[in-house]
């Protein structure tokens, strides 16, 4: 049987040739070689030519286009003790950004540190960190640190040295100095090893040791040497302060332990039960100029520099020879002193009002023992600050504050030991040419002093002057050897910023430079000399008996009862410290615990406090010293001509940490001003000198003459004009070069001080136009009630009377208590700011800064108004421009349980979560920028350039590549281009709290969870909880006696924040003065519900 | 009924048949037109004459293709109702206007028109400079800074999207309401709604921080389940302007289908032809594709009606959601559009008098349209000074405070204030003079009060956006919106690309729309004039 035959086609059944031929091929409808192309009616492609395409596709996609470069993660080959990845490790140390010696907590990510907090166990910070603590950072990670060596030929030139070379150069000039001729020019040194260390030092090569700052407390040493016959620096107890009275002093802005002071201050503002009646303290301030102090008093008055000391002495007159308090009033030393300075006399000089004096010391005395009179600082230095300082030391005597608000014979602070007498001293005889040898650490005198000390002249007759620094500062410029020195966060080192505290500096990160500490140096050249090694005596040493114990033999030194006995000569400062540690804290205290758990427990607390909290005895008076004090002075006569005043301020301080963008872009609590420094005249003197906002005036003093952009500030008395100081670097670093002015030449030598208050000053117009960078648009509120403010006894009136109903509810979007509505069922996060407590220091701002990436612009962005602060201090005037009131109020993302922001992005990139936070979702987020149009706060800020440097384009490329990225917080994510960002409650502090309960299986506790600002606010005026907690500190603050406070801003809205602020209370007897504003007319916005606390004023 | 033939397209090769109108020959007076093409269609000028019956007093029921019945809609497009007065000369014939319109397409541009593009082109080269600038760079370069998140881009996108109202208006709202005068500027006007909303689509996209991601707007599905918030206001605006975009797009084409057809048949060189065979979509004239063409115009005009309405008024729902003081507003939706129309009939009139001057089309553009058109533009002045007034009586009637400060402090006394009084004096002051017969006649008086208003109504705009943010709730916030060069560059950007597409329009299309002045075209009584006797005339 034949198979049937398949055909598909008719051809093929009609066995047409062509088909036949067809069907040998193997390709149906091509031969074998075929051209795709053109002119063939429809596209062909051979085999080989698909492998032709197919190998250029390939070899163009692997050359025409780039990955991102790819970043590998390497394992741990062996994983780091204590290192969990992602997982952060904290240590306790202390910060040496000044030398007020406050607790930190150094938080790190794998290995790098990556945030500082304050240390609470820390009884001087007590948690919290100023902004330039926080600011430290970005020290540690500055690229412009010197990375070795330098050798320079004082003339700019400057070359890598090996460290064996530089040690050899500085040894062979102390080896060749004269006795007597080589000196150790260091600023603020304290912590018994350090101590030791400098003095052994010293004495083994025959040195002398010079401590001077910037600013020094010569006055009020000298005063306290004059009163009470001891040149202590005493501790102030401001937590016990309840009428504070400044004269030119400004402790919270520039003092020498102000996180210290703030704490305790703010304790005092808060509004409190005392004696069963709500109370908070009273803080009358005298001052040329604002302050930070000054801004937050009940009652300021402006007065001249040269009134400060006159107003000293009528408070005296008032209140012993008139009111006859205290025994004095029967001294006639006393009366004698003071005969000239009756209070209607000091009155018309001051320009104050009558009764002014009279009124202030019948509530000093109401509050003798509770009560602190201060003066002093720059503003007060015309050369009579001593006077004053013993004045206000009277005052207090009288008012019993010695020995109960005043602290000096107990536990007294050591947190600032310069001299300017022995500086200026040592600066004659670098002009005779005395010294051989100027070994400078820690202090940049190139830079702080005078212009009439001629340091760098001085320098030229020095045979050999060696720098030891992190950077090439301006001394450093001058010197034949520069040597690098490490950042306290990679050093090893001790602290005692009051006697008997003692504190632990410990390194969080190997040194990120080719670098030694200070110590380590130290120790290396005494090593190198090889006359004694650097041992140690560790037998229990006198304190205060440094140099003996120096020069005691290691041998007589060891004594049984100390463990370190055995140990061999120290090779590194580590060894060192444990020693001095070991002798002189552990052997004395009698402590029950071995040395090692001593040690770790110091070193896991940051600190071995044995010093007393409780003030000592108070001092006896000298009244000689007061009759001294008025010896020379005549009746007060009013001021004529304007006087400059010098003044720190309170971001840049000294401007020894000038190359830090986080610090020069956050404003200055007064001026609101970043990246400058301007000299400030109240607008009325401007107006009749001519001058306008943005003019450069040549500041001339005798002959020295610096160029300074005018400012126009309120407040400012009206014949003085002020100048910051710390400005103007001009060897710190890319950052900070030449930003500012520097006026410290300004300041003159008179006698053996320097003053930077009172000279008479001439100004000259040079050009108008200078771009000033304002964070803050306008300086008024216009009537608007954004921040409450009330008078104490207004406030009282009302706590009796029943509160307002509240309103009616708004409504919501979110079908009101339907299904869709907001509910919170488990946390519900929120915040109140107590206004009376928020001084306005600025360290949340940094501290949110370095807590989220939030990235620093620079001066034009500022100008622009682009900066990107999520949190703000926002400050308004109310009253004359000539004195006006101030109130602060910290603005950050309200998290509203109705936000405008999340109803109007298009791409849900703002939303709302469980728990009451308003998230920004970055990645999702386009740029189109509507949420920060309709927020009512403006809290929200974008990335109008490539801020965080992600891309480098140029502009903003500083970061990348350099150490500085090391900083970023590797928790939050860093924004990009064309994104929009804001405050979110710390949320991956909310996360990581989240995470730990649920690790350990409970709930999240109240304090669990610290945002960055409120972690470290001094006066803990934010306080971040849960609302759905009654018993939370959140909730706590805004209810009870704060009920009435407790408001929101802009509530009418019905954006319903989750911040509450509460309303700012001055302690005045008089009224508040009206608004002098232009649209002051306008009555309050009455908010729909809640407490109207304008209508109960 | 009296059939009388049309006269037979001269110029090319073909046989010559027959085109029929039909008048009543009872009253001996036209009761209307129509054109019934015998034999195969291209042959004639396809794009001649629509079906378009009308009887006096009631509606025409004519089989117009020997098929439908009853067309009713065909009374709304085309003829001339007899008790009305010709539109157009009576003199001009059908053949006139296919030359009139297009023969200044033929041959080189002239110098003009070389000159004025490339000052556009190069405008445009600027504008794209700079967004390239700012693509690479981020929005950095413009003045946009916190309180004012949103500056020129915004601006400019709410001034174009203005101007785009008056083309859809004319096409749409007026043919709905009969008023055949339209005919004369409504191509011109519609392109140029097409082109402004192309220049203001952009702006929305270009000032996103991240402008690659602006399709995340879009609602389409991804596995990741993100979509878009339709509670935004931006949502809105994104099916506003792309709804309204791609309806003036349509309807534009739709009505340049017929205009196409007739140069394509005017056509020698074999691409162009090819091309406006392509554009014309093979339109053939014949009775039943009139049919359909209008009754899908009439439909275009119907939808697109609303959306004159709804664009504008979405658009300022940008600001009327907003709780910003001076955005707040209930009566930002017909002031808004009160205020496109005005904008929009003031470019119409910028760019007719210059259109019929440089193309002599003052036969087809007359003042009697001008003056049209300047009528509306005075109405809608006092429209939007009303709405001016209102905004400012009930800032100061709430006594709220935030509204104070922005609607009469900020903007006609503080530092805003020249923005202010320069939009109220050109907005509401200025075109006050075309309650004069002689100003609304005058080509040069109506030219600069066009001018004017354009420029007011872009600094209306900018009052709004700007000054609102200025200076909001809190006054820490305060800021001054500082233009930058780049800023300002956007702006001579985009009038760069508006003028660049205008010219090329102006070039390559008709700039009158043919086939609709055909339709009204009246002619006297015993048939229009030949071509011989009109070239006598």
């Amino acid at each position: 049987m034949s198979e049937p035959r398949y055909w598909a086609t008719l051809p093929e059944y009609e066995r047409d040739p062509a088909v036949a031929r067809q069907c040998e091929e193997e390709f149906v409808g091509r031969s074998s070689m075929h051209v795709a192309g053109v002119g063939r009616g429809h596209f062909e492609f051979g085999r080989r030519e698909f492998l032709q395409w197919s190998t250029a596709a390939l070899a163009l996609a692997a050359t025409a286009c780039t990955r991102k470069p790819l970043e590998k993660i390497v394992p741990y080959a062996q994983q780091p003790e204590e290192t969990l990845p992602g997982v952060p490790n904290s240590y306790a140390s202390t910060c040496r950004e000044c030398p007020a010696g406050c607790g930190v907590i150094v938080k790190t990510l794998d290995q790098r540190p990556i945030k500082l907090e304050g240390n609470p166990l820390h009884p001087l910070n007590q948690g919290s960190l100023c902004a330039r603590g926080q600011a430290a950072l970005l020290n540690l990670y500055d690229p412009d640190r010197i990375a070795g060596a330098l050798r320079t030929n004082r003339g700019g030139l400057h070359q890598p040295l090996g460290e064996n070379e530089a040690d050899a150069a500085l040894m062979d000039a102390l080896h060749r100095a004269r006795p007597g001729g080589a000196v150790l020019l260091t600023g603020t040194i304290h912590g018994p090893a350090r101590i030791q260390l400098v003095a052994e030092f010293v004495s083994q090569f025959g040195m002398r040791h010079v401590t001077s700052d910037a600013f020094n407390p010569d006055a009020l040493t000298g005063a306290q040497r004059a009163a009470y016959g001891t040149a202590v620096i005493p501790r102030l107890l401001l937590d016990r302060v309840e009428v504070l009275v400044t004269l030119g002093a400004d402790p919270l802005g520039t003092g020498y332990s102000r996180q210290e002071w703030m704490a305790g201050f703010g304790r005092q503002r808060k509004l409190q039960r005392r004696d069963g009646n709500l109370a908070m303290s009273r803080v009358v301030a005298f001052e040329p100029m604002l302050s930070l102090t000054g801004i937050n008093a009940d009652t300021r008055h402006p007065v001249h520099p040269g009134s400060l000391l006159p107003l000293a002495l009528g408070l005296a007159h008032q209140m012993v020879i008139i009111d006859r308090h205290s025994s004095y009033a029967t001294d006639a030393t006393v009366a004698s002193a003071l005969a000239g300075f009756a209070p209607d006399i000091v009155e018309k000089a001051c320009a104050l009002p009558r009764g002014t004096i009279a009124a202030l010391v019948a509530e000093l005395w109401a509050h003798k023992g509770r009560s602190l009179v201060l003066g002093g600082d720059t503003a007060a230095a015309t050369g009579t600050e001593l006077h004053l300082q013993v004045v206000t030391s009277f005052l207090n005597t009288v008012l019993e504050n010695e020995g109960a608000t005043i602290e000096a014979t107990a536990s007294p602070s050591q947190q600032t030991q310069g001299s300017n007498a022995a500086m200026l001293q040592l600066c004659d005889q670098m002009q005779q040419g005395q010294i051989d040898v100027l070994m400078v650490y820690g202090a940049n005198p190139a830079y702080t002093l005078p212009g009439d000390a001629d340091f760098a002249g001085a320098t030229k007759r020095v045979g050999f002057v060696a720098s030891i620094a992190e950077r090439l500062d301006e001394t450093g410029q001058l010197a034949d050897v520069v040597l690098p020195a490490l950042h306290a966060m990679e050093s090893w080192g001790d602290a005692e910023p009051r006697r008997g505290l003692f504190c632990l500096v410990q390194p969080t990160i190997e040194p990120l430079f080719k670098a030694r500490s200070f110590e380590d140096t130290l120790l290396s050249l005494m090593c190198r000399n090889g006359k004694t090694a650097p041992g140690i005596a560790a037998a229990p040493v006198a304190k205060g008996n440094l140099a003996a114990a120096a020069g005691v033999p290691p041998s007589k030194a060891a004594t049984p009862t100390t463990v370190a006995v055995a140990a061999p000569a120290p090779a590194t400062f580590y060894d060192y410290l444990r020693q001095v540690w070991n002798g002189q804290i552990y052997a004395t205290n009698q402590l029950a615990a071995t040395w090692d758990d001593f040690w770790t427990s110091a070193l896991r607390d940051g600190l071995f406090d044995a010093s007393q909290r409780e003030p000592g005895p108070a001092r006896a008076f000298h009244v000689a010293a007061l009759a001294e004090a008025t010896a020379t002075l005549s009746q007060p006569e009013p001021p004529t001509g304007l006087a400059l005043v010098l003044i720190a301020q309170p971001m840049t301080g000294d401007g020894s940490c000038n190359n830090n963008g986080l610090l020069l872009e956050a404003p200055d609590p007064i001026s609101k001003l970043a990246w400058d420094n301007t000299l400030a005249l109240v607008p009325e003197t401007a107006r009749n000198l001519g001058l306008n906002a943005g003019d450069v005036v040549e500041i001339a003093v005798g002959q020295t003459r610096v160029s300074a952009p005018v400012q126009l500030q309120p407040g400012v008395h009206s014949q003085v004009a002020v100048l910051g100081l710390g400005w103007g670097r001009t060897s710190v670093g890319t950052i900070g070069n030449n930003v500012g002015v520097n006026a410290y030449p300004l300041s003159r030598i008179v006698g053996s001080g320097i003053v930077y208050a009172g000279a008479q000053v001439k100004l000259v117009r040079m050009k108008a136009g200078y771009a000033l960078a304002s964070t803050q648009g306008h300086n008024y509120l216009d009537g608007r009630p954004i921040v409450r403010e009330e008078l104490l006894a207004g406030f009282l009136q009302a706590l009796s009377r029943p509160p307002a109903p509240p309103g009616p509810p708004g409504l919501t979007l979110w079908n009101n208590g339907g299904p869709t509505e907001h509910m919170y069922p488990g946390y519900r996060w929120g915040m109140t700011i107590d206004l009376n407590a928020c001084v306005g220091c600025q360290a949340c701002v940094v501290a949110c800064s370095v807590e989220n990436n939030v990235p620093t612009v620079g001066k034009q962005e500022v100008i622009n108004g682009r900066e990107m602060h999520w949190l703000r201090i926002d400050r308004y005037y109310s009253g004359s421009p000539d004195n006006p009131d101030i109130v602060q109020q910290p603005m950050l993302c309200q998290n509203c349980d109705l936000a405008p922001c999340e109803s109007v992005c298009p791409v849900l990139a703002t939303v709302h979560n469980a728990e009451g936070l308003n998230l920004q979702v970055y990645n999702r987020c386009v740029g189109t920028r509507y949420c920060s149009n309709n927020c009512p706060y403006k809290v929200r800020h974008f990335n109008f350039y490539d801020y965080s440097g992600a891309y480098a384009d140029g502009r903003f490329s500083a970061l990348r590549g350099s150490p500085l990225e090391l900083a970023l917080n590797p928790q939050v994510t860093v924004r990009s281009k064309g994104v929009m960002e804001k405050c979110t409650f710390c949320v991956q502090r909310v996360n990581a709290a989240h995470l730990q309960a649920e690790t350990l299986g409970r709930p999240i506790s109240d304090g669990d969870i610290q945002t960055a600002c409120q972690q470290t606010c001094p006066t803990q005026a934010i306080v971040f909880g849960n609302l759905n907690d009654p018993q939370s500190e959140v909730m706590r603050m805004r209810s009870g006696d704060n009920a009435v406070r407790a408001y929101r801003v802009l509530e009418h809205l019905n954006t319903q924040p989750t911040v509450v602020y509460l309303t700012r209370i001055r302690n005045r007897p008089e009224p508040l003065e009206s608004s002098a504003s232009p649209s002051a007319n306008q009555p309050g916005y009455a908010a729909a519900s809640g407490p109207d606390p304008e209508a109960n004023a | 009924m009296r059939i009388e033939c049309a006269t037979p397209r001269h110029g090319l090769a073909g046989p010559v048949r027959a085109c029929l109108a039909i008048s009543s020959d009872d009253a001996n007076a036209p009761v209307g037109s129509a054109t019934a093409w015998m034999g195969g269609a291209g042959d004639f000028e396809s794009g001649t004459l629509p079906v378009a019956i009308e009887a006096v007093g009631q509606p025409a029921s004519m089989q117009a293709d020997g098929t439908g019945k009853g067309q009713d809609f065909m009374l709304e497009h085309g003829t001339l109702p007899a008790e009305e007065p010709p539109i157009y000369d009576t003199r001009i014939t059908l053949n006139r206007v296919t030359h009139d319109v297009l023969d200044p397409m033929k041959g080189r541009p002239g110098g003009w028109w070389w000159g004025a593009f490339l000052a556009a082109a190069g405008a445009l080269g600027i504008g794209a400079a700079i967004v390239a600038l700012q693509l690479r760079v981020g929005l950095g370069i413009l003045g946009l800074r916190r309180p004012e998140m949103w500056g020129t881009y915004i601006v400019n996108f709410v001034f174009w999207v203005g101007i785009g109202h008056a083309g859809t208006l004319i096409s749409a709202v007026l043919f709905l309401l009969r008023q055949r005068w339209r005919t004369a500027i409504n191509r011109t006007a519609e392109a140029m709604t097409i082109f402004a909303v192309i220049c203001a689509g952009m702006f929305p996209l270009l000032h996103l921080g991240r402008t690659l991601l602006a399709y995340w707007l879009f609602p389409y599905p991804n596995d990741r389940e993100l979509w878009v918030n339709f509670n935004s206001p931006l949502v809105w605006d994104v099916f506003a302007v792309s709804t309204y975009f791609t309806i003036s797009l349509l309807f534009w084409y739709k009505g340049l289908i017929p205009d196409f057809a007739t140069m394509r048949d005017r056509e020698h060189r074999p691409w162009v032809k090819k091309i406006y065979t392509a554009l014309s979509l093979r339109w053939e004239g014949t009775a039943s594709g009139w049919v359909h063409y209008e009754s899908s115009y009439g439909l275009f005009a119907a939808i697109a009606t609303p959306l004159v309405l709804s664009v504008h008024s979405v658009v300022s729902a940008d600001f009327a959601v907003a709780l910003v003081p001076g955005w707040h507003d209930t009566i930002f939706p017909p002031y808004f559009v009160a205020g496109a129309i005005f904008s929009g009939f003031a470019m119409v009139v910028s760019l007719l008098v210059i259109l019929r001057k440089a193309y002599h089309l003052e036969q087809y553009i007359t003042l009697d349209h001008l003056e049209l058109m300047n009528k509306i533009i005075l109405v809608t002045s006092t429209i939007v000074a009303f709405a001016y007034l209102d905004e400012i009586f009930m800032a100061w009637y709430s006594e709220n405070p935030y509204e104070k400060h922005i609607f009469i402090w900020l903007r006609f006394v503080g530092p805003y204030a020249w923005a202010g009084w320069l939009a109220v004096c050109c907005n509401c002051i200025v075109p006050m003079v075309f309650w004069f017969r002689r100003a609304r006649r005058s080509l040069a008086t109506m030219f600069v009060i066009s001018l004017l208003v354009n420029v007011g109504m872009w600094f209306e705009r900018y009052v709004i956006v700007v000054t609102s943010l200025a200076q909001d709730f809190l006054p820490s916030n305060w800021g001054y919106f500082g233009p930058t060069r780049f800023d300002i560059g956007i702006l001579i950007g985009s009038f760069g690309l508006f003028f660049t597409f205008f010219l090329l329009f102006v070039r390559f299309m008709p700039t009158l729309a043919m086939a609709e002045i055909k339709a009204i075209l009246r002619h006297p009584v015993g048939g229009q004039p030949s071509l011989q006797e009109k070239s006598h005339a």
